[in-house]
Order: C-alpha cells, then structure tokens, then sequence
C-alpha cells in the first residue's frame, strides 16, 4: 500500500516535471518577462552603473543567443574564412563591443514605457515589435527570435527599423573581403581598447 | 545469382557513401541554412553593400558633418536644453512636425494612399486645435492616431524609381539621389519656407534642427562609437530604414 502511495506520488512528480520541461515557453513571454526584469533592474537606484549593467547582462544573457549573433554578422560566405580561433576570439570581442555599447546606454532607458504588439509568426521565427516611448517620440524596437531546441531565444533586434546583425554585417564584410580576418579582429580589439582607455 | 545481389548491395552501398559525402561536402552549417539569407536579402544590407560610386567624396563630406555637428550643432544644443525646459522643446518638435503636415498629405495622395492623408488631416486638425498648434499631441496620446509618415523620396520609389547611389549631403547627411532632389519639391510644401526674409526662414530652420538636436544629445556619439566604421553605419542604417518605409 506504501508503496504504492509512494510510487504514485513519484509518478506524479515525474509527470509534472517534464510537462514543466516539454512546455516551451511562448517567445512572447520571453522577451516581456527579460524586459521587464531589466526595467526593474534599472530602478534599482542603490546599485552603481557597472553593477547595473552585470545585472542587465545576467538578465539577457539567457534569451540573447550573441554567438549566433555574431555569426550572423559575418554570414555564411565570411564565417567559415575564419579558422576556430578566429571565430572564438571573433565571438568574444563582438559580445565585448555589444557590452561596451550597452552599458552607455543603460541609463538613457530609464524610466521609460515599453508596450508590446501582438507576436507574428515569421516562417519559423517570431517577431515582436515593442515601441518605447522616449520624449513624446516613439522607438521601435522589434526583437526577432527563433526556435533553439525547446527555447526560443533573440537573435536579431531591428532598432527604428535598423537590424543589429545587418548595420554590422555591412561594416564587417568588406573588412574581410577586402583585407583579412585578422584585420576585423584587429579593428575590434583595437576599438575595445581605446573604450578602456576613456 | 548471390553474386549478383552482393555487386548490387555494394553499388548501393558506395552509391549512399557518396551522396552523404556529397550531402556533407558544402559545409552545411545549420545555423546559416536556419537563416538563409534573411540578412542578405534585406538589400541594403546585403554582403553586396549600398552602391556608393561617390564613397569617397561621400566620407570627406561625412568627416566635416560629424565636425560641425560635434562642435557647433550639438554644443548649441546643450546650450539651448540647459536653460530651455525638455517639456517645453518636446512641444516645439511637435509644432514643427504637425507643420509637415502638407508635405505628408501631398505625399500620400501621390501615392493614393489616401487613409494615411486622412489620418494625418484628422492628427493635424485635432493637434492644431485641442493640441494647441500642434504643440501638444492628444491626436496620438487621447484618439490612438499613429502618425503615418510620407515624403517624396517615399513617393518616387512607390512609382519604382530607385535609389540610386548614395549621396551624404552637407549637413543633412546620409541619402541617396532619389531622395535628395526629392527635397526639393518637399521643401516648397513646408510652410517655414515662405517666411518672408530668407534669413528668417533659414533661422527658424535652424531652430528647429537645434531643437530637435537638444532631444537627442550624445546619441550620434554612442551610434559612432558602437559602429566599426561610423561612415558605413550611417549610410547602411539610413539605407535599411528608407527600404523598410517604402515596404510598408
């Protein structure tokens, strides 16, 4: 009889956790709870600007696929022209370069409203367009995700209709095709480091 | 008979070798076959870039925009916020864009759009009475009226005429031959330009970019610091946003 109780409830157990695990989460739900946690975050008033903004990256760490991004960037004619530890140093530097030019803007999105419109299915990717409203003007920014195994994660944003991955594979590309990996790789070290220096 | 059955299983079996090298060969990257050329289509955004025949000319004069607008516009303009209240500047960027509002609806008629000439008669007419002479906004914020934006750049390219290359323009910056002679005729539908002296009308001008300027201090300077190369990033960025409006 015992056993059998504790056979049910480990049954039950069982089924909740992966009904818990099979579910996806939709992508809409994504992006406005990472939103929303990263608004939060930037009410935190006791937190300096630095610890701030390893909070936001903790928080979109998660739903931001950046190696894919990075990927992205150089498109499938460039990327495989980088050898394995071109592309990871490459990877590295550009989620670098994404963070320098986040942190500068963190405090500018304070206190702003964010609202949603409805997800659109986009093949198989989805696109959320979201409007911040920033001095009487509107921003729009439209996150595009798509399906990682059981997650949907980001891995392009449009800002007032300008794609992250395409405005830098514009610049990327003819570095590579006209000069040499190594020579992108250069300029983005070499633009980290004069951040640092400032 | 056995023989024969072996030959064939054994041509199968090189014939199945050879279409999984064959499968393999093109390093089938499933992240890039994920996203096809979703980036490369965006035209301006292709891996061909902007056709920019004029680059060079393009980026001396991008180089003294970028000095003038960093060491004269901007530094106005921070002037200008210091001692000017941001409700008071939001109200003047409004007034003047709710002056635009002939270049849109001309523009939108041209196109036969004529929802958006309605809607933006109805945001002008609301704005311009309850709004104040368009200082306040309760088209958008009290009747949920977005605004639909129109010019003769967008008009032109609603009749398939292209681009055509990429032109930076002194002051104005990053456009393209369509769109800049398509200033021309937007210029005579806005109502600053016929204030009597010249000059007058070119100070009002000039008040309303400072204006404008003072909503988005530091921004340009975080855009070019974020870019690689900020002439490409400009050119590519004011590229994306005219194809997606004309899209839409």
């Amino acid at each position: 009889m015992m056993k059998k109780t504790i056979a049910g409830v480990l049954a039950a157990l069982l089924f909740a956790v992966s009904a818990a695990v099979g579910e996806t989460v939709p992508a809409e739900t994504v992006v406005k709870t990472m939103v929303d946690r990263v608004l939060a975050a930037l009410e935190r008033k006791n937190l300096s600007a630095e610890a701030k903004l390893d909070a936001i990256i903790e928080i979109i760490t998660p739903d931001c696929d950046f190696p894919l991004m990075a990927k992205l960037t150089l498109g499938a004619a460039c990327w495989p022209q980088l050898n394995e530890t071109q592309q990871q140093e490459f990877t590295d530097l550009f989620v670098k370069k994404l963070r320098k030019v986040y942190a500068k803007q963190v405090d500018n999105f304070s206190g702003e409203t964010v609202v949603f419109e409805k997800a659109r299915a986009v093949g198989n990717k989805v696109h959320l367009m979201s409007y911040v409203l920033s001095k009487g003007e509107r921003i729009s920014i439209l996150y595009k995700l798509y399906r990682s195994g059981d997650v949907w994660k980001i891995y392009d944003l449009e800002i007032q209709d300008v794609s992250l991955v395409s405005s830098y594979r514009a610049q990327f590309v003819p570095v590579i095709r006209d000069r040499s990996p190594e020579a992108l790789l250069q300029e983005l070290r070499a633009g980290l480091k004069e951040n640092n220096t400032n | 008979m056995r023989n024969r059955v072996k030959c064939f299983r054994g041509g199968y079996l090189i014939c199945m070798l050879a279409l999984s090298l064959a499968a393999a060969e093109p390093s089938a990257d499933p992240d890039f076959e994920l996203f096809g050329d979703e980036f490369a289509a965006a035209g301006a955004a292709a891996d061909t870039p902007v056709y920019d025949p004029l680059i060079a000319l393009n980026r001396a004069i991008f180089k003294v925009n970028d000095f003038v607008y960093l060491k004269v516009i901007e530094p106005v303009a921070r002037g200008y916020a210091s001692v000017t209240p941001e409700g008071a500047r939001i109200g003047v960027r409004r007034f003047f864009n709710n002056l635009g509002w002939p270049v849109r609806v001309v523009n939108h008629c041209l196109q036969g759009r004529f929802r958006g000439a309605g809607t933006e008669t109805k945001r002008f007419a609301i704005n311009t009475t309850v709004g104040v002479l368009g200082f306040r906004d309760p088209a958008l914020n009290r009747y949920n009226l977005e605004p639909i934006p129109a010019d003769f750049g967008l008009t032109l390219a609603s009749y398939g005429i292209g681009g055509g290359p990429a032109i930076t323009l002194p002051l104005l910056g990053p456009s393209n031959l369509r769109d800049a002679l398509s200033k021309f005729p937007d210029h005579f539908l806005n109502p600053v330009s016929y204030i009597d002296p010249w000059q007058a009308s070119a100070g009002v001008r000039i008040y309303e970019v400072e204006n404008g300027t003072s909503l988005r201090l530091g921004q340009y300077g975080e855009l070019k610091e974020a870019a690689l190369d900020p002439y490409v990033f400009f050119r590519d960025a004011y590229a994306q946003n005219r194809d997606k409006r004309i899209g839409d």
